[in-house]
């Protein structure tokens, strides 16, 4: 069994999600499968998965550059696949184990988003499959729009490291709102 | 702030950028001398006027190359290795 920053033992164990004005829900233990370099867009073709333009994402792939994919649907036996298959087919970028994700939703989402994003991430400016590679919450991550679990919102990448940290940021953007 | 724009990613926030130096060609290692290859490793000219650096979108680990005035920091304009191979 993995240990991730906020499970028993993990290293922002104590680190309680922001659930008012805005949820913040841990997804962090759930499969995606990174693919980098030359290849891996040909590789993945091969599995029958299109690729998205860049900085898009369709059919649960994330394409993050040219060569730079992410898939976060049925993951885990693209990765069966993957490690059985011969080169060329680009090399595994571990986004499982270097990355956290978080979903970010809840009635004042747009507002603490517009506090911790550069980004415009109004309906109008940023389309349901764009993918913003930028800053959020003071670093460096990837965000795009997803409804998890029912919940409209946006998903976010970051470095897994920087758990507890992240968690703290939102939760401070969002006080001004939960106390007015 | 100001906005670079980068060529993959669009108009960005500057602090979202690293400046990796101008641009330089790299010496002919059977002619150069420890010294030279010193100089080029680890010194860089401080040039006026319109330079060549590389720049790097530190999120995406995007690299590519800008055009700036160093006397203005105007930045002229942004573009891939491809596009400046493409350039006669």
């Amino acid at each position: 069994m993995k240990t991730f920053p906020l499970s028993p033992g993990g290293a922002a164990e104590n680190v309680t999600l922001i659930d008012n004005v805005i949820t913040l829900t841990d997804l962090t233990p759930l499969p995606r499968f990174g693919l980098k370099g030359r290849g891996s867009g040909a590789w993945l073709q091969a599995q029958g998965r299109p690729l998205p333009q860049i900085n898009q994402i369709a059919n649960g792939v994330l394409r993050l550059g040219s060569e730079d994919l992410v898939v976060v649907e049925t993951a885990d036996d693209l990765r069966a696949a993957w490690h059985a298959a011969p080169a060329p087919k680009g090399y595994t970028a571990w986004r499982e184990e270097t990355w956290a994700w978080m979903h970010l939703s809840g009635p004042r989402l747009n507002d603490v988003l517009a506090k911790i994003c550069p980004v415009d991430l109004s309906p109008a400016a940023f389309k349901d499959n764009q993918i913003a590679q930028t800053r959020v919450g003071y670093l460096e991550a990837i965000i795009w729009r997803h409804t998890f679990d029912g919940r409209e919102g946006f998903s976010v990448f970051f470095d897994i490291a920087a758990t507890a940290f992240f968690a703290n940021a939102v939760a401070t953007a969002a006080r001004e709102f939960s106390e007015g | 702030m100001k906005i670079l724009t980068c060529p993959m990613n669009g108009p960005r926030n500057i602090n979202e950028f690293q400046c990796f130096g101008p641009v330089k060609n790299d010496p002919d290692p059977a002619t150069t001398s420890d010294a030279d290859w010193a100089r080029h490793l680890f010194r860089v000219d401080n040039s006026r006027g319109v330079i060549t650096e590389w720049w790097r979108h530190v999120p995406s680990n995007y690299f590519f190359l800008a055009e700036r005035n160093a006397t203005t920091n105007e930045v002229i304009r942004t573009f891939t290795p491809q596009d400046a191979e493409a350039r006669p």
